[in-house]
């Protein structure tokens, strides 16, 4: 019960980010295009494109984080783990998620240190510095929950025992 | 006690070798009580990394530019303000204004950073200069010149002002966009010219004191102020020395190195500045009208001025 | 040693299946409590952010797109026909192909990363549709982006010439012979392979085939050209070029009625993944770089090699080893700024010219994106190839073959990097 709410709710979320990194990806191109066919046609640089292009592109990274964990498409090796029965692969699945939560639990906890310093107005941007890292963190943070999805879906099939992870 | 030093430029650049001697000197008068280990060539991160290590106190020193304080206190942003101040003396005069004595206070109250002895006296440069494909020398050159800065806001208001066309790139991709000529001008302290090649693209080198730059040295205002006085007393005395031998090491460094590129045909200019200066402060005045300066700005630049020399 | 204790764990958990990013995370968290940095954790957030917003690597999302829309609306097809019936019914001909075609993006950008996630989205599913193996197409294009660097622009290079204090133009020049060499090596030992194995061959084209395949692919050829064409005529920078080269195939894809809302959101999504996770890669293994740094693990290193060898070549190849060998971990222009200026010194006082250095090291760093366990040109092209990253990195072994015989030769003989720029500039 939980974890279908869990599940819908950050499946909700992957799509949001989803959307909103391709259309920074979008507009990333289109505000380049415009500088360069500005430069050519008008011989007139825009100046903004620069530092907007950089700011579109940390947000880009960041809101991707996410939806690259929701998707299971960080890659990792799974050839010694292939070796080993359901029971043993749903066991380290667990493990795995306890590594990856701790790992971002601790990030997170950097957030109120890191955060508040992260000033500084943007040059031609007009926004702090720690308008950056927010959708880090918070990429950080949806990325615990699925871990947290994971482990509780591992638990079942530790508790069913006969079926792989990957079928339910 | 062991303090850390980061800065940007290499270990053997002019600046690189200051920095050094002052890490020596600080070791020598303090008798050891203080050793400063150097970490050149952003080794420890770039410049916003460096300064929120600052304030958390893995970095200790970081020498840079007054106006990278503005991340703070905006104000800051106009310590290096074009074409405004008559020359060095006029710009230490104005540093050392009850003006920016505040804006300086208001950092080390915000940020908890300070800055260690007088950073109009630790010379950068010594001067700046235009690295440019044609020869520059009055207002007129500058006209349509494509020039390349660095994102900032004020500059490129000014540089718009002057009649620039301005446009911004990342640094490791100004040197061939020299070459192709998506820019045509680069703005540098003379002492970077030659370390970053930009001659071999552009080889005219123009003198037009933009403003004058010093070297703040940014510390960890919890590290120092927990000093004893005669430590602190030392450590300047070790800055002033050390501040005092740059300024002639780093004028003839200059001029070896601009003896050096005029071997490999690089031309030297110097633009007509009083025109320049003129049509900027249209630019001023128009910017105290807006609310855009901070309050007393314009004034304090010209009370200290005034001061009879 | 915290390097031993921290690569042991990384390996460790990438064993039991934890994914790169976090093993490296883990991994270089270990490794900050156990210098004694358990309260400066911050690093790491702070390090992750600060690569994100390195402009020089903005060029990365633009190539990485190019190649995905060339695919999304069909160009592909096109390109590798025509290249096909040049060259088809030689033995490994795409393969021969590949190499070619990242000797012209070298042209386009420095960045071997866009090149592996650019083109090689392009190459590969050529390759695979003409009966190559996935695992074998992943690899050489992998070993075939190491070129990128060596023909300008490269950002790279001006990093290197920065730091050396030596001329970007005579640094640029003396890339070029080696990037043949490179191209040269690979292609030998593609052949070379080709009669080993059984590589696809296919019938030898008619001139009637080839002239049709031509005109079909010449919308699509055009697109190089373009990038080519904007970076030399200054209309734009070498990151702006994948800009331009994007609008020209949306262009095309829309005036041949091939491109679709669909295939225009799965080109920009595969883009930004495949970006995401090349750039959180590096910002994690970017911590890596501030804790050798702060730790001043690599002064230590440097201080031990005049004890340890006496010639300028055995002291070339000792630091080639090192490299290699701290390239394992930690990105290129992280080791660059870590090692170079420490190591110049010691190149001076070895005679070794700083341009012919300068080489040998980028040579060195580059490799490191094909060797595991962190050469992140492996984790991309596992992704794009949808091949195991153990596969991948079974077919790029046999190429170390020509690679390490190219970078001793760059060592044993400064001719090979400085005889261009010595004849255009005159010597030094
Ligand atoms: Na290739
Ligand atoms: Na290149």
């Amino acid at each position: 019960m939980i974890a279908k709410a869990l599940d819908a709710g950050l499946g909700l979320c992957e799509r949001v980010f989803l959307v909103a990194a391709n259309g920074l990806l979008l507009l990333m191109l289109a505000i380049n295009l415009a500088n360069i066919l500005s430069r050519l046609l008008f011989d007139l640089g825009i100046i903004w494109v620069f530092p907007w292009t950089e700011v579109l592109f940390v947000w880009m990274i960041f809101l991707g984080f996410f939806v690259i964990y929701r998707r299971g498409q960080d890659i990792s090796l799974d050839i010694l783990v292939r070796q080993f029965g359901p029971r043993v692969r749903a066991m380290l699945r667990i493990l795995v998620g306890c590594i990856v939560i701790g790992l971002l639990l601790l990030i997170l906890y950097q957030a109120p240190i890191l955060v508040p310093r992260q000033v500084g107005r943007i040059d031609l941007v007009g926004i702090q510095r720690y308008w950056l890292s927010v959708p880090f963190f918070i990429s950080c943070a949806l990325i615990v929950l699925q871990f947290v999805l994971d482990i509780i879906v591992s638990t079942r099939t530790l508790a069913t025992e006969a079926r792989p992870v990957e079928e339910m | 006690e062991t303090w850390r030093m980061a800065h940007k430029m290499p270990a053997d650049s002019v600046e690189g070798r200051v920095f050094q001697a002052f890490a020596d000197r600080i070791a020598e008068k303090t008798d050891g009580a203080i050793t400063v280990q150097v970490y050149p060539n952003e080794q420890l991160g770039k410049d916003d990394a460096i300064l929120e290590q600052l304030q958390m106190g893995t970095v200790h020193i970081y020498p840079e530019g007054s106006s990278y304080l503005q991340k703070w206190v905006p104000e800051m942003q106009f310590v290096s303000a074009p074409f405004l101040f008559d020359d060095r003396e006029h710009w230490a005069r104005f540093m050392a204004s009850d003006l920016v004595k505040d804006w300086h206070e208001r950092i080390e109250t915000e940020a908890g950073i300070t800055v260690i002895g007088d950073p109009t006296a630790m010379v950068r440069g010594p001067y700046r200069v235009m690295v440019v494909k044609k020869p520059v020398a009055s207002l007129e050159d500058i006209q349509g010149l494509k020039l390349r800065l660095h994102p900032d806001e004020l500059a490129a208001a000014a540089w718009r002002h002057l009649g620039a066309e301005v446009r911004t790139l990342a640094w490791t991709e100004v040197y061939e966009s020299l070459g192709r000529g998506i820019v045509e001008a680069v703005n540098s302290p003379i002492a970077l010219v030659e370390p970053m090649r930009f001659y071999e693209v552009a080889p005219h080198v123009v003198r037009h004191d933009e403003y004058p730059q010093g070297l703040a040295f940014m510390a960890n205002a919890a590290a120092w102020n927990a000093l004893d006085e005669e430590t602190r007393a030392q450590v300047l005395e070790a800055y002033d020395e050390v501040a005092a031998e740059s300024a002639a090491e780093t004028l003839n460094a200059a001029n070896e190195s601009i003896e050096r590129m005029k071997k490999e045909g690089v031309t030297f200019l110097q633009l007509d500045t009083a025109p320049v200066v003129e049509r900027m402060q249209q630019l001023y005045e128009q910017m105290r009208e807006n609310g855009e300066l901070p309050e007393g700005f314009l004034e304090t630049v010209a009370e200290t001025r005034q001061i009879d020399g | 040693m915290v390097a031993v204790g921290l690569f042991a764990t990384f390996v460790l958990l990438l064993a039991i299946r934890v994914p790169i990013t976090a093993a490296i995370g883990v991994a270089v968290a270990g490794a900050l409590i156990a210098s004694g940095f358990a309260g400066n954790l911050w690093i790491i957030p702070m390090k992750v952010l600060e690569a994100a917003g390195n402009s020089s690597l903005l060029a990365i999302p633009f190539f990485v797109l190019a190649g995905n829309l060339m695919n999304a609306v069909g160009m592909t097809e096109r390109i590798f026909n025509f290249a096909n019936a040049l060259v088809g019914h030689f033995r490994a001909g795409l393969a021969q192909v590949n190499v070619l075609a990242s000797v012209m993006l070298a042209g386009g950008t420095g960045a071997a990363v866009a090149d592996i996630a650019g083109l090689g989205a392009v190459e590969i599913k050529a390759m695979r549709e003409r009966g190559y193996k996935p695992a074998f197409a992943a690899a050489i294009t992998t070993v075939s982006a190491i070129v990128a660097p060596f023909i300008p622009p490269s950002v790279p290079l001006v990093v290197y010439s920065f730091l050396a204090n030596v001329s970007v133009a005579r640094m640029f020049l003396a890339g070029i012979v080696p990037a043949f060499l490179i191209a040269g090596a690979l292609m030998v030992f593609n052949r070379f392979l080709a009669t080993r194995q059984d590589f696809p061959r296919e019938p030898r084209a008619s001139l009637g085939e080839i002239w049709r395949h031509a005109l079909t692919g010449a919308a699509a050829l055009i697109a190089p050209a373009i990038i080519m064409a904007g970076i030399l005529t200054g209309t734009t920078t070498a990151s702006e070029a994948g800009v331009l080269a994007c609008a020209y195939i949306l262009l095309l894809g829309f005036l041949f009625g091939t491109l679709t809302w669909g295939t225009l959101i799965k080109a920009t999504t595969e883009t930004m993944l495949i970006t995401s996770m090349i750039m959180i890669i590096i910002g994690f293994a970017n911590s890596m770089g501030w804790l050798l740094a702060i730790e001043q693990v690599p002064q230590t290193l440097a201080a031990t090699i005049p004890d340890l060898v006496d010639s300028a070549f055995f002291f070339l190849l000792v630091t080639i080893l090192g490299m290699l060998i701290i390239g394992c971990f930690i990105d290129g222009v992280t080791i660059k700024l870590l090692l170079v200026p420490i190591l110049l010194p010691l190149v001076d006082s070895y005679g070794i010219d700083r341009v012919h250095f300068g080489i040998v090291v980028q040579m060195s760093i580059i490799l490191g994106i094909a060797t595991p366990p962190l050469g992140i040109g492996l984790y991309i092209v596992s992704r794009i190839a949808a091949v195991p990253v153990e596969e991948v990195v079974r077919s790029v072994i046999p190429y170390f073959i020509p690679l390490t015989a190219v970078l001793v030769l760059l060592a044993g003989f400064p001719q090979i990097s400085l005889w261009l720029p010595d004849l255009l500039m005159g010597p030094r």
